[in-house]
């Protein structure tokens, strides 16, 4: 199966979703050199912004990939009110959406610790350096934990380059 | 040619831990170099590259 992050980060954006970029894919917008198989966001989980997510990507036969029976991602009003977090099989890839992060806390406490990046193909929010460092942290797998070692010399060694300029 | 990674000379201990933990930190610092986008480019590039080699393997697998 493809992963497409820009194809899949285009779709989000065209539906207007509210989302912070977070997970692995943060990690190498900040300049981490680990791959990373799926395309995690953080999201607003009103009715309005989980139907804007259904319509990104209704086109990409999207199914609950954790689910046993691989279910369709089709979302009812009932579902909207008591989804916590939806793990996606698309098309185009993994998409994991999550209301809340690790070390971090919801939607609203995600965004206010986000900064912004512009991408040639839409404005996006993702978490700041030293919030993805304390949300790799709280969740501390041993995958997080290597993932930890190189952000933290990132966020070194970026600090003292812009004590040098 | 080939030969091994030189540290920078004020690397703080954060980032001398990274390599000795065994990261390649050359290519972290090619990243730092990079465009948020260019990195993701980059990372879309090493994605289909592993997912090529995945699917190859699978496909050996079962003949």
């Amino acid at each position: 199966m493809p992963q497409n992050d820009k194809a899949l980060l285009s779709l989000l954006k065209e539906q207007e979703v509210e989302f912070v970029i977070i997970g692995g894919v943060c990690g190498v917008l900040h300049g981490a050199s680990l791959v990373t198989l799926d395309l995690d966001i953080c999201c607003r989980f009103t009715r309005e912004n989980l139907r804007r997510i259904e319509a990104a990507v209704k086109d990409l036969h999207p199914r609950h990939r954790l689910a046993a029976n691989k279910l369709p991602f089709e979302l009812t009003d009932e579902l909207c009110s008591s989804l916590k977090n939806i793990y996606l099989n698309t098309d185009l890839g993994v998409l994991d959406c999550l209301s809340e992060v690790s070390g971090i806390g919801n939607y609203e406490q995600v965004l206010q610790r986000s900064i912004p990046h512009t991408l040639s193909y839409g404005a996006f929010r993702i978490l700041n350096l030293d919030a993805l460092i304390a949300a790799k942290s709280a969740v501390g797998r041993e995958k997080d934990l290597d993932a930890l070692r190189m952000l933290r010399a990132i966020k070194e060694r970026t600090a003292q380059q812009k004590e040098l300029f | 040619m080939n030969g091994k990674y030189v540290m920078p000379p004020d690397a703080g201990p954060a980032w001398r831990a990274a390599v000795a933990y065994g990261f390649d930190m050359s290519l972290v610092e090619d990243a730092l170099r990079l465009t948020p986008e260019q990195r993701l480019d980059q990372h879309q590039r090493a994605l289909d590259t592993i997912l090529e080699v995945k699917e190859a393997g699978e496909r050996h697998a079962a003949k």
